[in-house]
């Protein structure tokens, strides 16, 4: 009997949550995301305010709305870069000589031993507040992940006879890199991103808790629960509604990468 | 002579350890035009670092190989590209010497893709359907599937093709029988010689299986730890072994 992949389904559960509040945000918004009704502050759920307001009167729904864009633009585009670089950096290590090898990977070592939120905080204090930057500095600390990630499958792939046949009738390194060894990696590539989204909405969210990311009076599910902490005991929907989506698209884009996984180990040998 | 390599010598570093580790010490060997060299020993005695080494895909610690008299090491990028056409292998286990995401026409294509880039797509085709059909392949059934599909006997005839079509010079089948039971082993052996009587390839051939090597081999050579202990004519190294080892291989392999 076939044991069900209780990550996956849950996971596309979840993530299909955050992508519909996501796509909802374009095509149904109540209010504008500063639009302020100072004579409904703290309102309770109504059929005004869907979920009430916060200490400024506005909309919480329509924040979350539009709190779902920064989480999946930031997180999306700093995995992306982070891949690619992360990629790049992986198999230029893996197949250059061996002293390139070494002081690639100590660097990317180095880098991996930098607490990620701290790198984080740190360059976007120097790069200066913003999504833009924010991404860059999510990408910078997922660039490690993947290069160690895709270093090792390479290596392990360089083992490989039909990488060695492949040589002996003179196909170039890049031509071995792209033909040979990325389609094999791109399954577990992908399994890397999904848990990886889910870490960068963590802490672009987390970032703009520390007021580094996206600015008042943009809408950010962090800078929500930063600005909700002060009226946590007046108003405690304003915590709880950003916390809860937090959590479904973190815990949603994890369980898609563990349910990827398992689809992956399933995989009969090629046998 | 065709291929040739002299003194070769190959060491590893060692963790922990000042001595290196050596591979091959002081190995040599020539392969004349359409030749069979049989090279036999124990797994770890060297043969396959050997073989690597002869076919450019490892570099050794000292020593120099030669091809048509040309040291390799010293090639201008053309002459690489002609050595490297030139001399093309047939691995152990044929499984997973293919890429198990392609199909066997993508496989079979991408040498010709690589050694001759202006040639057209049907030339191509035709090519590798000529190739098929002599090493006992039906083209039809065979080219849009995965080598999953195939048995290992038939995967080590697609895998002989491939290392046909770039028209060799030498092939090296290191262990290329090893990964199939006894009866296949006979059909490749005989396949691999018929193949060398229609075309003149020389080839090296290497196994740990003595009785295997002498029908095939024109000369034999026994390797033990990374040295040659015994070297000639296939006939007078099985009839009058010189050394102890080879002695025991011969006695062990007809029990």
């Amino acid at each position: 009997m076939k044991k069900k992949n209780f990550s996956l389904i849950l996971g596309v559960f979840f993530v299909a949550i955050v992508i519909f509040l996501f796509l909802l945000s374009f095509v149904y918004l109540p209010y504008s995301v500063d639009q302020m009704d100072t004579k409904n502050r703290f309102s309770p759920p109504s059929s005004s305010h869907l979920l009430g307001t916060d200490q400024f009167g506005r909309d919480i729904f329509s924040r979350i709305l539009v709190s779902t864009r920064s989480a999946l633009a930031v997180s999306t585009s700093s995995v992306l870069m982070g891949t690619v670089f992360g990629l790049l950096l992986g198999a230029l290590a893996a197949l250059s000589p061996h002293f390139i090898e070494s002081i690639l990977m100590r660097f990317v070592d180095a880098m991996m031993a930098f607490p990620g939120i701290l790198s984080a905080m740190v360059l976007s204090a120097v790069l200066g507040k913003g999504v833009m930057n924010a991404s860059i500095a999510i990408a910078f600390f997922m660039v490690p992940v993947f290069a160690r990630l895709s270093y090792s499958m390479i290596l392990e792939s360089k083992k490989k006879e039909y990488i060695k046949a492949a040589k002996s009738y003179g196909a170039s390194t890049p031509r071995l890199f792209i033909f040979h060894m990325l389609p094999e990696m791109f399954t577990r590539l992908i399994t890397q991103l999904s848990s990886s989204i889910g870490a960068a909405i963590l802490t672009e969210s987390s970032l703009s808790f520390l007021g580094l990311g996206i600015q008042p009076p943009g809408a950010s599910l962090g800078l929500m629960l930063s600005e909700a902490k002060g009226y946590i005991l007046i108003q405690p929907y304003q915590a709880l509604w950003p916390g809860v989506v937090l959590s479904i698209a973190v815990l949603g884009f994890s369980l898609l990468g563990d349910g990827i996984n398992e689809i992956i180990k399933g995989e009969p040998d090629y046998e | 002579m065709i291929l040739e390599a002299k003194n070769i010598t190959k060491e590893y570093k060692v963790r922990g350890r000042k001595e290196p580790f050596v591979a091959l010490n002081n190995v040599s060997f020539s392969l004349g035009e359409g030749e069979v060299l049989g090279i036999v020993g124990e797994s770890g005695s060297g043969k396959t670092t050997l073989s690597e080494i002869a076919g450019g895909l490892r570099k050794p610690t000292r020593g120099s190989v030669l091809f048509q008299g040309k040291d390799i090491s010293e090639m201008k990028k053309d002459e690489w590209r002609e050595y490297r056409k030139s001399v093309q292998f047939i691995f152990q286990s044929p499984k997973e010497s293919m890429n198990p995401y392609y199909t066997i026409r993508s496989i079979l294509s991408e040498p010709l893709t690589i050694n001759f880039p202006s040639m057209s797509k049907s030339e191509k085709e035709d090519r590798i359907k000529d190739m098929l059909v002599r090493v006992g392949m039906d083209p039809e059934t065979t080219l849009s599937f995965r080598p999953s599909h195939f048995s290992g006997g038939q995967m080590q005839r697609i895998a002989i093709a491939r290392a046909l079509l770039l028209e060799p010079k030498v092939i090296v089948c290191d262990e290329c029988t090893s990964a199939l039971d006894v009866s296949l082993e006979a059909q490749i052996i005989n396949l691999l010689s018929s193949l060398k009587k229609e075309t003149g390839v020389s080839m090296v051939f290497i196994s740990h299986d003595i009785s295997l090597v002498r029908y095939i081999s024109d000369r034999i050579m026994v390797m033990k730890d990374g040295v040659v202990v015994e070297e000639g004519e296939t006939e007078s190294v099985m009839s009058e072994p010189k050394h102890e080892y080879t002695k025991t291989l011969i006695e062990t392999s007809f029990l």
